[in-house]
C-alpha cells in the first residue's frame, strides 16, 4: 500500500513536472512524500487494525484505525471467493482473499493473509457454503 | 393487425422444421374459460401451440426505422427552406426533386436493410426454450431456456402501439434483456403469458416475511391456508381491495381452478389462459387478474406538478422573465428559460407521460404493471425476486399525503432502460402504498414502518446532533422479526424497507469524529438497485448489537425459507 503511494508521488512529480511546470511538481512531490511517509509510519497501526474470525457461519472483517468498519458476511450468502496474490505478496507468500455476494456494495476482504492461512479458509468457506442455505 | 403464427408461413431459411405443429394457435376462448375436466387442466398444449416459430411482425423495419426517416424529411425540408429565397416565385424545382430523391433513396436503403434483416429473423418458443435467431451480417442463435426467465415485459412505443405491434423484453435474471421485436400485440401478450406460466413459480409470500403472529392472523391464517391448498394460486381475495372491479372474476377463476389443479402438478401447469379481455391499445389486463391499485389521472398530474423539481423549473422561467425586465435587458434571460422549459417537458415526460394510467395487477407470475401515455409498457414483478423497498416522499408531497415506491429487484437493475423498472407504485396515497406493500408481502404490517410514533422505530441519540444538526430529528432506525428499517431525509423522507431473508451482507461503519460521540451506521448491503438501506448515526452500542442480531435474524430468515 506505501507502494502505491510512492508509485502514485514519483508518476505526479514526473507528470507535473513536465506537462505544467517545475515547482507544481516540486509540491506534489512534497506533499506526496509527507503524505507517503505518514502512511509508512501509520502502517503498523493500519496492519494492527485488520482483523477477522468466523463466527458460526459468518466472517467478520475488522478494519481501519480511524475509520473503524465491522462487516459480516453471510457465508450462505457466498457466490465465490477469490484469492489474489501479486508478485510483492507472492515473495512474502502473501495473499488476500475476497468473497464475493450478489452485493457490490459488500466489499469483504482480508488482505496480506499468509498464502497458506487463506487456501485453507477458502475451502473452509467454500465447504461451509456447500450445505449453508443460500435462501436467494 | 393480429398475425397468428400459421403453418402456413413461408419460411425457406428454416434449418429444422418443427416436429409437431398443432393447430394454428388461435387464442382460444370458449373450453380453456373454466375448465370442468380435471385432466383437462394439467395439459399445456390446451392454451398453447407446443411449438411457435415465426417471425416477427413485418412491419418491424418500418416501426423500426421510421424515426430516421422522419428525421431524414425533416433535414431535407430544411435544407429546401434554407435554399428557397424569398425573392423567388416559385421553389427550384431541381432542388426538390433532387432532395426527394435523396429522401427516397435513403428510405429504400432503409428498407431492403430493414427487410432482409426481418427476413433473417427468426423466433421459436417451444416447451423448453426460446430461440432466437439472426442471420443477416452477423449470425447470432440466443436459447433461453424457459426455467430462467425471471420476467418478461411488453413494450409498445408510440408507433408500434399506434399499428398494433409490441416488443417482448425477456430479463433472464444477469445483465442482459433478450427482446424481440416487434409482434402483433395479441401475440406478444400470448407469449408472455406462456412465458410466464413456465417460469418457476414461487409463491407470492414463501416466507420472504414470517407472520406476525396474532396481531394479523385473520389475514396471515387466509393466506396460509390458500398456499396449502393450492401452491400456485395466484389471486387471494383477503388481499382485494374493496371496490375494485376485477375481484369478482378473480375469485370465480380462482375457486374454478384450485379444486381441479392437483397439488403435485400445480407448479407444472400452466394457469388457464382466458382469451378476451387480454389486451388492447389502452391497458393490458385479463379476466383472472385483479386490479391491486390504480394511479388516477388526477394523482398523477398532481404528483407531478407538485413536485420539486417541477417548482424549481418554474421559478427558474419566472426569474428568467422577471429579473432582465426589471433590470432592463433581454438577451441574457433567454437560456434561462429555455433552461426551465426543458426541465418543465423533463419533468412532465418522466412522470406525467411515463406513469399516465399506471396500473398494478396480481397475475399468476406475480405482480404485473401497465403504465404510459406514449410508450405502453408492461411488465411483470415477481415478488420472491424484490430485495427491498424504498418509500419516499418529498417535500411537496407531504402536504397532499403522496407516497413513491421503489423497489430492487434481483438482476434486472444493470440492464439498460431498466431504471424506470423499478418503480412499484410513482404516487400514491397512504391507502394505495399499503395495498402495494400488502401485495408484495401479506403479512407484512406497514403501519410498524411509517407510522411515526411506531415503537419499531427509533430515533437516534441526542449526541448526533453535533454531525446532523440539520437532520438529526429526521433519522429512525429499526428492526423486528420481520424487516429491518432505516428512515432519513429532511426534505425528501425516505424510508428503506428490507426483509431479514433478504440481507446480504451489513456492516458498521464509525469514523473518528462518531467515536468521539459514540455513534456508528449500519449499513446493510443488497444487489444494486434503489435501495440503499442506511441506519445513521446509532447509538454504538446499539449498532454493534443491531449487526450481531440482524445476522442472527437473517440466518433464521434464510434457513426458514429454505424450509419452505
Amino acid at each position: 500500500m506505501v507502494l502505491e503511494w510512492g508509485l502514485l508521488t514519483v508518476v505526479l512529480v514526473l507528470g507535473l513536472g513536465f506537462i505544467w511546470s517545475w515547482w507544481a511538481g516540486l509540491v506534489a512531490g512534497v506533499i506526496g512524500l509527507a503524505w507517503t511517509t505518514w502512511r509508512w509510519l501509520r502502517m503498523p497501526r493500519i496492519v494492527a487494525a485488520w482483523g477477522w474470525c468466523e463466527r458460526g457461519t459468518d466472517l467478520c472483517i475488522r478494519s481501519g484505525p480511524w475509520f473503524r468498519t465491522l462487516r459480516i458476511v453471510p457465508y450462505g450468502r457466498m457466490q465465490a471467493v477469490e484469492i489474489n496474490a501479486g508478485p510483492l505478496d507472492r515473495h512474502f507468500s502473501l495473499a488476500s482473499v475476497r468473497l464475493v455476494t450478489a452485493s457490490p456494495a459488500s466489499d469483504a476482504a482480508i488482505p496480506g493473509m499468509p498464502a497458506q492461512e487463506a487456501t485453507a479458509l477458502r475451502d473452509r468457506i467454500t465447504a461451509v457454503a456447500e450445505t449453508a442455505d443460500a435462501g436467494l | 393487425m393480429t398475425q397468428i403464427p400459421s403453418p402456413e408461413e413461408p419460411d425457406p431459411a428454416a434449418t429444422q422444421p418443427p416436429p409437431a405443429r398443432p393447430e394454428p394457435g388461435l387464442p382460444a376462448t370458449g373450453p380453456q374459460r373454466s375448465q370442468p375436466d380435471p385432466a383437462q387442466a394439467p395439459r399445456p398444449a390446451a392454451t398453447e401451440p407446443a411449438v411457435t416459430e415465426q417471425r416477427p411482425h413485418w412491419a418491424t423495419p418500418i416501426v423500426r426505422g421510421w424515426i430516421v426517416l422522419a428525421g431524414v424529411a425533416a433535414w431535407a425540408i430544411k435544407q429546401l427552406m434554407d435554399s428557397w429565397q424569398p425573392g423567388d416565385s416559385l421553389p427550384p424545382v431541381r432542388a426538390i426533386l433532387v432532395m426527394v430523391a435523396a429522401v427516397l433513396a435513403i428510405a429504400l436503403i432503409q428498407a431492403a436493410i430493414g427487410y432482409f434483416q426481418w427476413r433473417t429473423t427468426t423466433f421459436r418458443i417451444d416447451e423448453e426454450e426460446v430461440r432466437v435467431d439472426h442471420r443477416f451480417i452477423q449470425h447470432s442463435s440466443d436459447r433461453i431456456a424457459l426455467t430462467k426467465i425471471q420476467s418478461v415485459d411488453v413494450v409498445q412505443p408510440l408507433a408500434a402501439r399506434l399499428i398494433g405491434l409490441a416488443r417482448l423484453q425477456i430479463d433472464v435474471g444477469g445483465s442482459s434483456t433478450r427482446t424481440i421485436e416487434y409482434l402483433s400485440r395479441a401475440d406478444a401478450y400470448r407469449f408472455r403469458d406462456f412465458l410466464i406460466g413456465r417460469a418457476p413459480q414461487v409463491p407470492c409470500d414463501a416466507g420472504v416475511i414470517p407472520d406476525a403472529g396474532e396481531s394479523r392472523s385473520a389475514a396471515g391464517d387466509g393466506a396460509a391456508a390458500g398456499t396449502a391448498v393450492a401452491p400456485t394460486r395466484p389471486t387471494r381475495p383477503n388481499d382485494v381491495l374493496p371496490g375494485t372491479t376485477g375481484s369478482p372474476s378473480s375469485t370465480g377463476t380462482t375457486d374454478s381452478t384450485a379444486p381441479t389443479a392437483p397439488p403435485g402438478a400445480a407448479s407444472k401447469a400452466p394457469p388457464p389462459f382466458p382469451g378476451p379481455g387480454s389486451g388492447s391499445v389502452w391497458q393490458d389486463r385479463r379476466i383472472d387478474e385483479t386490479v391491486i391499485t390504480s394511479v388516477s389521472s388526477r394523482q398523477i398530474v398532481l404528483g407531478t406538478f407538485v413536485s420539486l423539481s417541477f417548482i424549481w423549473c418554474l421559478l427558474l422561467i419566472l426569474a428568467g422573465l422577471a429579473i432582465p425586465i426589471a433590470l432592463g435587458i433581454e438577451v441574457i434571460s433567454i437560456p434561462v428559460v429555455l433552461a426551465g422549459l426543458a426541465g418543465v417537458f423533463q419533468v412532465i415526460s418522466g412522470s406525467l407521460i411515463k406513469y399516465w394510467r399506471f396500473t398494478l395487477l396480481r397475475t399468476t407470475g406475480g405482480l404485473k404493471v401497465v403504465h404510459g401515455m406514449t410508450t405502453l409498457t408492461t411488465r411483470t414483478v415477481p415478488p420472491h425476486r424484490v430485495q427491498g423497498i424504498t418509500i419516499s416522499q418529498p417535500l411537496a408531497w407531504r402536504l397532499v399525503g403522496l407516497f413513491r415506491i421503489d423497489v430492487t429487484v434481483l438482476g434486472g437493475a444493470e440492464a439498460p432502460g431498466r431504471m424506470e423498472a423499478t418503480t412499484l407504485l410513482p404516487m400514491g396515497s397512504a391507502s394505495q402504498l399499503r395495498s402495494v406493500v400488502g401485495a408484495l408481502w401479506p403479512s407484512l404490517d406497514p403501519a410498524t414502518f411509517l407510522d411515526p410514533a411506531s415503537p419499531a422505530l427509533h430515533p437516534i441519540p441526542r449526541r448526533a446532533r453535533w454531525l446532523r444538526w440539520f437532520d438529526r430529528q429526521t433519522i429512525f432506525w429499526g428492526a423486528d422479526e420481520q424487516v429491518i428499517v432505516s428512515r432519513h431525509g429532511l426534505f425528501t423522507r425516505r424510508t428503506a424497507v428490507v426483509p431479514h431473508s433478504r440481507v446480504q451482507s451489513a456492516a458498521v461503519h464509525q469514523g473518528p469524529v462518531q467515536r468521539l460521540l459514540r455513534v456508528a451506521d449500519l449499513a446493510i448491503q443488497l444487489p444494486s438497485g434503489p435501495v440503499h438501506l442506511r441506519c445513521r448515526q446509532l447509538d454504538s452500542a446499539d449498532a454493534r448489537s443491531l449487526l450481531i442480531e440482524e445476522m442472527d435474524r437473517a440466518r433464521r430468515a434464510r434457513r426458514r425459507l429454505a424450509a419452505d
